[in-house]
């Protein structure tokens, strides 16, 4: 070897590995932060709304799941000492204010206090609830508005044109909000004791002893909405208990997620482990043998979505159709909760791309009354009139611009 | 430049395994990044001097004329190289002794919890130290031939092997 070229290439060898050695961090990755710019406060003042219209009068008649649920929701936010207050309101064409304590309120719904508090309660204009609500509410507080969600067109209208408008409406009110503030929704729908008239799509009254569905939505800032939700479950809820939810955030966020070391035959690339596959390989082993595997290990808790929606294949959408996906719990002591394994039967050099999509739930179809006329048709009873519109209005003010939550990609290169 | 001794020790990572090697990479479970310390340039650059400091005391310390042949310089080679590998071996096994290894590298579980694999042994440290002394006899092997030609006396220890016309 030549002597001189011999010293350049120690001189060059010595330096380059004493410069990096010394070093900590320098392989991180801070293209994936997801930690949010926004500033909020640490408890939002919680706005209470309950519907007292002349349709919700049977749910308060004695003591009712009804009242059980909502004074066993609202005392649960007050111990779990998430809310900075609790403020209570009647709703109908007007926000009445209550100055009562949560027990004297729970006590006091009856009829004859519903009828006592005024307000229009002839109809009910459900967009015009909306946007009352969400007119009060803001980044620092939290609104939950309870109601039986019944459209009243009242008699004579064409009911299916009314419910179209109602959804027309209720997606310009909520796509306006979302120009102002993050805000997501959860809808919680329960069911509970109903002694009292049902007003049907035409105002007539039928007096009617049953089992009535009635909801609980939830409006604010998704940081406080999850929160509230892992304090408070859908599980811990008293009364007969939650029996379906809908949640909704704003699309198109980033979130944090990393492939996972070691569930493949591949490596990281050192510059961008959590996104970057370097020398893809199948696998010789396990179950996957002879395809080429991975997995990633996602936080979509900022989502509040449950467990079976994100367990769904069918709520994810991959560019490349040679993959399929399953999905699973991350390992234990994992800082995500999500797995999304991933297995090809071919190796290519490509970008993944893994879709969370943004899905109406299922449950409003099977749910809605169409009709509104007659409460004793089969199955009339556990429905409500109108509510897949309702629900649909908010769904398409969500996916107005995008149709997924967020976008995983992944680089893989042989 | 910050990956030439890793890539280097790549080379022998049959011997010690992919998950021995990402420790070594410095990857971190916590961050799913590499931010803890690269000992592949840590040791690497331990082992460099060594060998180093062994071949100046063969050429230029000791530089005796009875030293001057391919056995004696053989037996400075294992010198160094038996020396990095016990310098490799007490580097990892202190870091596996003492469970600065962390768990995601060294065992595969499910999400009870529960182990499915165990992916790095203590025999690995040994085995990362085997291929610390090839390392270090490669290197040991580079700085003999561009150091010795300044030896007054085993300037010509090695020889290379030349074939006659």
């Amino acid at each position: 070897m030549n002597m001189k070229h011999g010293y350049f290439f120690l001189f060059i060898l010595l330096t380059a590995c004493a410069d990096s050695s010394s070093r900590r961090g320098t392989f991180t990755q801070n293209d994936q932060e997801s930690e949010s710019a926004e500033m909020l406060i640490s408890k939002p003042v919680v706005n209470v709304y309950v519907e007292n219209s002349g349709s919700m009068d049977g749910y308060v008649k004695g003591i009712t799941d009804f009242e059980q649920a909502v004074y066993n929701y609202l005392t649960d936010l007050q111990i779990s000492d998430i809310a900075d207050t609790l403020q209570l309101f009647y709703i109908n064409s007007q926000i009445i204010p209550q100055q009562a304590n949560l027990t004297d309120f729970i006590e006091n719904l009856e009829p004859q206090t519903f009828r006592a508090r005024g307000g229009n309660r002839e109809s009910t204009d459900i967009a015009q609830l909306l946007q009352m609500v969400l007119s009060e509410t803001n980044d620092s507080t939290v609104a939950i508005f309870v109601s039986d969600c019944i459209f009243s067109p009242g008699r004579g209208k064409n009911a299916g044109q009314y419910l179209v408008n109602q959804q027309i409406a209720i997606k310009s009110i909520f796509s306006e909000k979302l120009k102002q503030q993050n805000l997501a929704v959860i809808v919680y729908q329960l069911s509970s004791q109903f002694a009292g008239y049902y007003y049907n799509r035409e105002n007539c009254a039928v007096a009617i002893n049953d089992r009535r569905p009635f909801y609980i939505w939830l409006l604010g800032n998704p940081k406080y909405l999850s929160q509230m939700q892992t304090n408070i479950p859908a599980t811990k809820f008293k009364g007969s208990g939650v029996q379906q939810v809908f949640s909704l955030t704003t699309g198109n966020q980033t979130v944090n997620y990393a492939i996972r070391l070691g569930s493949g035959d591949f490596k990281l690339d050192k510059q961008h482990p959590k996104t970057h596959i370097t020398q893809a390989k199948k696998s010789t082993h396990h179950k996957n043998a002879g395809k080429f595997a991975f997995s990633v290990d996602a936080d979509f808790s900022s989502f509040l979505l449950d467990d079976a929606y994100l367990k769904d294949t069918a709520h994810y959408r991959l560019n490349d159709t040679d993959f399929q996906i399953s999905l699973s719990n991350s390992p234990h002591h994992s800082p995500y909760v999500t797995a999304l394994n991933f297995a090809s039967p071919i190796i290519k050099k490509s970008v993944l791309s893994v879709r969370l999509l943004m899905q109406a739930p299922e449950w409003t179809t099977q749910m809605n009354d169409n009709e509104g006329l007659d409460i004793f048709a089969p199955d009339a009873m556990r429905k409500t009139f109108g509510i897949k519109y309702l629900i649909d209005g908010v769904f398409e003010a969500y996916t107005r611009k995008t149709d997924y939550y967020t976008d995983i990609r992944i680089s893989i290169n042989k | 430049m910050e990956t030439i001794l890793g890539t280097v020790y790549g080379c022998f990572e049959f011997l010690f395994g992919p998950f021995f090697a990402e420790y070594l990479w410095g990857y971190n479970c916590d961050t799913q990044a590499y931010d803890n310390p690269n000992l592949f340039n840590s040791i690497g650059l331990t082992t460099i001097a060594i060998a180093l400091t062994i071949v100046l005391l063969y050429y230029y310390f000791l530089n005796h004329p009875r030293l001057n042949g391919a056995g004696h310089w053989f037996i400075f080679l294992l010198l160094a190289s038996a020396i990095n590998l016990l310098v490799a071996y007490f580097w990892t096994v202190s870091d596996y002794v003492s469970g600065n290894i962390q768990d995601c590298l060294q065992y595969t579980r499910d999400e009870a919890g529960n182990i499915l694999a165990q992916l790095i042994y203590k025999t690995d440290c040994w085995k990362f130290g085997m291929a610390n002394a090839w390392v270090s006899a490669i290197v040991f092997v580079i700085f003999s031939f561009m150091l010795k030609w300044w030896s007054s006396n085993c300037k010509h220890s090695p020889t290379l092997l030349k074939y006659k016309k």
